[in-house]
């Protein structure tokens, strides 16, 4: 049977008067071809953002957190009783504390809030990547006076590396006979840092612990514990930071980067399935075109459809002729679909005209990423559709009356 | 034992005046490698007789038989039997466009077989002996009106029925091609025994033939 199925696909396909170039079959295979671009588009968008923000985080953040549960800091007797437990764990890779301190950031005249982080820039396993993001300049924090800053801060203040930075600090103020005084000091910029994560990039101001001390008023004290997990733990770092909390008696609040970002990824997850079935739909209006395509082919070719039945041929046999031949179609049309979205996808992500908003999607560059599960998701919801509406005017052939068309009847 | 037989049969159209009833009780038979002429007006339901033989329609009632067996145009096997049992030939060739004349004739071969090889090369053999083996890649608008039956001819022909139906096979045609499809069809029925269900309004033509049936008022008028 199919040998016949697929004699007759070839002889329509191929045939001199090359139906499929008619008004209605290009309608359908262009409004396929449109939707499927479309979804693709979306598809590839919302996977690029996924993955590039996900790795965007774990690039700019340790994976646990570790605060003292009461009101303070980490000081030096929490730091030896943390280093001894969680050096002992399997999964972690790496430990550091860190200072962390609102400041005001002024250069050029213009002034903005930033975030002060005393690190510890000389550790080489460090549980963040500083090291690995500073784009331009050094990275070296040896000079009291040297910082390393947000490369959106540097633009911001209009900063290159080498001016001058003033930093503000209303936490280390002193009395002084003219009135308050807050803390100020100048620095030098020796390097920019670039994690990707719009925020960051926008407020880190990066200094050493002695100079950190001092702007945030901590003698010997820490804001929290930064840990880096072994890659194969990352996914479970909820449970660890769960488990360690309780085993240490609540004495620490222990949050993970699931924690603070957990929420995200499963809105992200949420709103990609939400988008995907929105865009079906834009298949099933193309659709209607398949169905009015076969109906018209149906309708022109009444008369050879009967003379085949009058000599043997089935109704199931012609209809899986139609079915056969709208399914190469849709195929064809389908894949096209596809790669016109993947070109214009990866035109999005080359061009740089069209920006995202960094301050509200955290990342301003449109990535975009394909993967085979979408890929075959797309092809497969696609097909269906299409496949299903052919089936729509197939009733067509089933009450075709031979003798009506033998006798010139419409 | 006749090759086929018609008992009683009758059919009816609705319309919207009424009822038009067009075969009040039809009764013949054929026998194998019989040629038999129906005659009659415009009108007078010779095209709806043949229909119901071939069938192509369902009868209001009466029955018909081939070699003694009951069949009706319901029957789950009818695609079959109207494959091979069946030759048509109409009035207008009825040619697939797409086709070639050579594929247009293994076509009911194909149908039954799928075996398209086979198929083909029996259609050359039928294109030889009618004098067409030239015209075999032709498209059915790159014939002349006498090809075009005669390729229809050969395409009813290819799964050696037992019988053939035609419904006025030369009205399209000049008399010389009339003659000349007329003479094919003798000479097949001589050559071969087949058997031949003809309608036609030319008496010239219908003299040709071994009986005749004239059809008027609804039934069979010897
Ligand atoms: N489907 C139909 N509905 C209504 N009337 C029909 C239909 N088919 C045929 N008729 C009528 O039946 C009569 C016989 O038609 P037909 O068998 O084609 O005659 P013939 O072939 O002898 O010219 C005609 O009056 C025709 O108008
Ligand atoms: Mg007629």
């Amino acid at each position: 049977m199919y040998k016949v199925i697929i004699y007759f696909i070839k002889k329509y396909i191929f045939s001199n008067r090359k139906e499929w170039l008619r008004s209605d079959s290009v309608f359908m295979v262009v409004g396929i071809i449109v939707s499927v671009a479309t979804l693709t588009i979306a598809q590839a968008i919302f996977e690029g953002y996924e993955t590039v923000l996900k790795e965007t985080i774990l690039g700019a953040n340790s994976h646990i957190y570790v605060f003292l549960s009461s009101d303070g800091y980490l000081n030096k007797d929490n730091l030896a009783e943390l280093d001894e437990f969680l050096t002992a764990q399997p999964e972690v890779a790496a430990i550091s504390p860190i200072i962390i301190t609102q400041v005001m950031a002024s250069g050029n005249g213009k002034i903005k809030g930033a975030l002060l982080r005393g690190i510890n820039w000389q550790q080489e396993n460090q549980p963040t990547l500083y090291r690995e993001k500073v784009f331009a300049g050094t990275y070296d924090l040896s000079d009291e006076n040297s910082t390393v800053i947000g490369s959106k801060l540097a633009q911001a203040l209009n900063i290159k590396v080498g001016d001058k930075i003033k930093l503000i600090s209303p936490m280390n103020s002193k009395m002084t006979p003219m009135g308050v005084k807050p803390k100020q000091q100048e620095f030098t910029v020796g390097g920019l840092y670039e994690s990707g994560m719009y925020d960051y990039d926008s407020k880190y101001v990066f200094v050493n612990y002695a100079t950190a001390a001092e702007f945030s008023a901590m003698e010997d004290e820490f804001s929290m514990l930064e840990v880096k997990l072994k890659p194969e733990f990352i996914e479970k770092a909820d449970y660890l930071a769960y488990r360690w909390q309780v085993f240490l008696d609540y004495q620490y609040q222990i949050s993970s980067w699931i924690d603070f970002n957990g929420n995200l990824f499963s809105l992200l997850t949420l709103e990609k399935w939400v988008i995907f079935i929105i865009l079906s739909f834009l298949i099933l209006i193309a659709s209607f075109n398949v169905v009015s395509s076969v109906s018209t082919s149906i309708i022109e070719k009444r008369q050879e459809l009967g003379i085949l039945k009058a000599f043997g041929a089935s109704h199931q046999l012609l209809q899986k002729i139609f079915v056969g031949k709208t399914l190469i179609i849709s195929v064809i049309a389908v894949s096209l679909g596809q790669i016109l979205g993947v070109l214009i996808a990866k035109f999005l992500s080359w061009q740089k005209f069209f920006v995202l908003k960094g301050d509200v999607y955290f990342l301003d560059k449109i990535n975009v990423q394909f993967s085979v599960l979408s890929w075959l998701l797309i092809l497969g919801v696609s097909l269906s559709i299409v496949i299903l509406a052919s089936f729509i005017p197939l009733r067509k052939i089933s009450t075709l009356e031979i003798t009506d068309i033998l006798r010139g009847k419409n | 034992m006749s090759l086929l037989k018609v008992e009683n049969l009758c059919k009816s159209y609705r319309e919207s005046t009424g009822k038009l009833e067009v075969l009040k009780g039809i009764n013949l038979a054929v026998e194998s490698g019989e040629m038999i002429a129906i005659t009659g007006e415009s009108g007078s339901g010779k095209s709806t007789l043949l229909h119901l033989l071939g069938m192509l329609d369902s009868a209001d009632s009466g029955e018909i038989f081939y070699f003694e067996k009951l069949k009706k145009a319901t029957d789950k096997d009818i695609n079959e039997f109207r494959n091979k049992t069946i030759g048509f030939v109409f009035q207008f060739h009825y040619l697939l466009e797409d086709f070639t004349a050579e594929e247009n004739i293994a076509m009911p071969m194909f149908l039954a077989t799928h075996n398209f090889g086979k198929s083909l090369k029996e259609a050359r053999n039928l294109l030889h002996s009618f004098d067409l083996y030239g015209r075999r890649e032709h498209y059915p608008n790159q014939l002349s009106g006498g090809e075009q039956q005669r390729v229809a001819v050969a395409r009813a022909l290819i799964n050696k029925p037992e019988i053939v139906f035609a419904d006025e096979p030369t009205g399209n045609l000049d008399a010389k091609h009339s003659d000349e499809l007329i003479g094919l069809l003798v000479d097949l029925n001589k050559q071969n025994n087949q058997t031949f269900v003809m309608v036609t309004h030319n008496l010239e033509i219908a003299d040709k033939m071994h009986r005749k049936f004239h059809l008027e008022y609804g039934v069979i008028i010897k």
